[in-house]
This record gives C-alpha cells, sequence and structure tokens, in this order.
C-alpha cells in the first residue's frame, strides 16, 4: 500500500481497512491546515487537498462495485461553498451551500467507513490486497 | 510510520501548488517582508526575476510531490527554495515572527520526506564514485581522463572561491555592473545568503575535489550553479557570463558523468519508507 495508489490513481480499488487509514490521514492534513492555519492561502490548500480526497473515496467506491462519478456532488458544493465565501461573501446561499457541502462530504465519508467491499473481482478491478 | 510520511508529503504538497501558482496567478496577498533586510532580499529577487525561477520550482516540485511523479527529484530540486523560504521566514523576518513559524515547517517538511525517501538517495551518497568511463572518443581512459580533469577544476574552483570569502582575500567579489545585478548582489550580501552560498561552494568544492561523496556534492551546488549563470546573464559582462555559464555547464557535464548514482533520484515513482 502506497500513497501513489491510495490518493493519485482513481482506477482501482481500495479496501475498507486501508481507507481508514488513509482518510484519517487526509483529515488530518485538512484539519492541520484549518485549525492552525487559517487565511486564504489556508483555504486554497484545501482546495488543493480536494484532488487526493476524491482519488480516495473514488477508489472506496469502485470496492463497492459503484461508480465514482457521484462524488461530483459534494466536490462541487465544496468548490461553490470556497468560491462564495472567498470572492462573494454577501452570498445569502453561502451558508446553505457550505451546510450541504458538509452533509454530502459527511455522506460519502460514512458510505466508505461503513459499505461492504465486493469479495471477488468487479469491473475496477481486483479486490484491495 | 507510512501515514506519517503521508500526512508530511500532503500537507508539503498542497501548500507548495498554491504558493507557487499565487506568482503566476494571484490568488492570496504575496508576503512582501516587515524587516528592512527581508524586504530588500525580496524586492532583489523579484526585480531580477530570480523569484519566478523560485515559484516555478515551488509550483512543479508541489505537483510532483503530490501526484507521485518523480517525487524523489521533486524533493531534491525544492530543497534550496525551502532552505530558502525558511532563511527569509526566520533569520531575516525574526526567529519569534509568525513567518518563522511557517518557514521552519516548510523546511522540516521537505528534510523529513527526503529522510522518507532516502533510498533513493542512498547511491548518491558513495564514498568514492566512479563515473561513467564510455567515452566518445578515444575510449574509456580518455573519458575518465576528462571526468577527472572537470573535476579537479570545478572542485578547486569552488574550494578557492570559498577560501577566498571566508579566509583569504585572493581577489575582489564581483559586485555587478548592470542596476538589477548589483540590487540582487547587495541584497545577498546584506542579508548574509551569500556567506551561506560560500560556505557550500567552499564544503563541496572540497569534497569534490578531493573525490569524497562527489555525486552528492555535485547536486548540492547545482542551484548555486544555475543562480551565479543566471547572475552573470542580469550582468551583462563577458567575462562573468562566459565564467557562469562554464561553472553550470561543467557542473551539468560531471553530474552526467555521474549519472548512474543518480539513477535513485531520477525513478519515475518511489517507494517511500514504510510504503509497499
Amino acid at each position: 500500500m502506497n500513497f501513489d495508489t491510495l490518493f493519485v490513481s482513481p482506477a482501482g480499488r481500495t479496501g475498507r481497512g486501508q481507507f481508514i487509514g488513509a482518510l484519517i490521514t487526509l483529515l488530518a492534513a485538512f484539519a492541520f491546515y484549518h485549525v492552525l492555519v487559517g487565511g486564504r492561502n489556508s483555504q486554497w490548500v484545501q482546495v488543493t487537498l480536494l484532488f487526493p480526497a476524491i482519488v480516495l473515496h473514488a477508489r472506496r467506491l469502485h470496492d463497492m462495485g459503484r461508480s465514482a462519478w457521484p462524488l461530483l456532488v459534494p466536490a462541487a458544493l465544496i468548490v461553490a461553498t470556497f468560491w462564495l465565501y472567498l470572492y462573494v461573501p454577501a452570498a445569502q446561499a453561502k451558508g446553505g451551500v457550505a451546510v450541504a457541502a458538509l452533509i454530502a462530504s459527511a455522506g460519502f465519508i460514512g458510505w466508505g467507513l461503513i459499505g461492504k467491499g465486493q469479495a471477488e473481482a468487479n469491473r475496477f478491478g481486483q479486490p484491495a490486497a | 510510520m507510512k501515514y506519517a510520511v503521508w500526512f508530511v508529503r500532503l500537507v508539503f504538497a498542497a501548500w507548495m501548488i498554491p504558493a507557487g501558482l499565487n506568482h503566476f496567478v494571484t490568488l492570496f496577498p504575496q508576503p512582501l517582508g516587515s524587516q528592512p533586510l527581508s524586504q530588500e532580499l525580496f524586492l532583489a529577487l523579484f526585480d531580477s526575476h530570480l523569484f519566478d525561477l523560485v515559484k516555478a520550482v515551488e509550483l512543479v516540485a508541489g505537483i510532483g510531490v503530490l501526484f507521485g511523479f518523480y517525487v524523489p527529484l521533486s524533493l531534491v530540486i525544492c530543497m534550496p527554495v525551502s532552505f530558502c523560504v525558511w532563511y527569509w521566514d526566520t533569520p531575516l523576518e525574526g526567529w519569534h515572527s509568525g513567518a518563522s513559524i511557517f518557514g521552519t515547517a516548510v523546511l522540516v517538511c521537505n528534510v523529513l520526506l527526503l529522510l522518507a525517501y532516502f533510498s533513493s538517495y542512498r547511491s548518491m551518497f558513495a564514498w568514492r564514485s566512479t563515473p561513467r568511463t564510455s567515452g566518445p572518443s578515444g575510449g574509456p581512459a580518455a573519458g575518465k581522463g576528462l571526468v577527472l580533469a572537470g573535476r579537479l577544476i570545478f572542485g578547486a574552483w569552488m574550494l578557492v572561491n570559498g577560501i577566498n570569502y571566508f579566509f583569504v582575500s585572493l581577489y575582489a567579489l564581483p559586485s555587478g555592473h548592470e542596476p538589477l545585478a548589483v540590487q540582487l548582489m547587495t541584497g545577498l550580501e546584506h542579508s548574509q545568503l551569500l556567506a551561506v552560498v560560500m560556505g557550500i561552494e567552499l564544503v563541496t568544492g572540497a569534497l569534490i575535489l578531493v573525490g569524497v561523496f562527489v555525486p552528492a556534492a555535485l547536486c548540492v551546488v547545482m542551484p548555486i550553479s544555475v543562480c551565479a549563470a543566471f547572475w552573470a546573464l542580469l550582468d551583462h559582462q563577458p567575462l562573468a557570463l562566459i565564467l557562469g555559464l562554464a561553472a553550470i555547464a561543467l557542473n551539468g557535464l560531471l553530474m552526467l558523468a555521474y549519472i548512474g548514482y543518480y539513477e535513485g533520484v531520477l525513478q519515475r515513482r518511489a517507494l517511500a519508507v514504510g510504503e509497499t
């Protein structure tokens, strides 16, 4: 198990055990910037971290035999939240969009944590070792 | 262990990408420094366009580290930038400044990642190294002789530069003729970054001259050769230009002669400690 497999290549599958360790690491990186750094550059850093987050979840969905396309929903909501807070701070909708992004993200994280991986090979490849 | 490495890698790469991109597409205000020395150095780097190179390195290295593309090489090319970020944020901005925390974090992350990929760098630290000897003409012996001559000339050149700066004044340091070259050299002198450069030249020059840790020493001195050539281009003086280009050419050719020792660094996909 290595970084490139979990966070870089969306093709393939990641089992639940590997997903949990990688997810904790990723959330720790998000938390590091959100809590300890702050500011606009920290916000851009968190947007950058969306890529490994999407890859990690895509591989977990693949392990459950699901397509990764639904991940566009939380990703779009997170980007929209970021955009509104940064460039349209007076927008009324920003609170609602942020809550929706949080709920959608939490939903996918929960699904990844609970969902059972397929024991056999599926269209995304062999089960993770 | 691998989780700690991944955490540092995510923190480092995700910082470098926006930090580098910010120079080319404004994302957030660029810190300009709050102390006279840090402001002077920043302006010198910015006006001379050396800052473009610094930021391009940050961006490319960040992308490499995040996307797993030539990670050991990305970390090596980013190391001089991380050191300068730390130097600017900590000694120049103040050891107890807020910037110091960020500068130290960048340097520590870079060093930790280098250690995590040490297996990729191990061959660079061969005590004694043998250059590739297949010369284009004249056979292996002629090629070996040329490399030896190049190594002795380059090593002595770097060593004498260092001795000249620290111990015995043999010749005057170039101060520049063109305004940008003068500004950059003055910024380097005032910030004492020039002393760091000369210290590196002194140590690496000695190592290259005696033939110990040659591949590593050539790698460490390469960014200095690049900056020297850049400065010579700014100065528009024929002699400085010839010397600057000669330094970078000699450094580069010697690295090519020892290319076998950089195979680990040049791996497209490399594993960190604890990874399988």
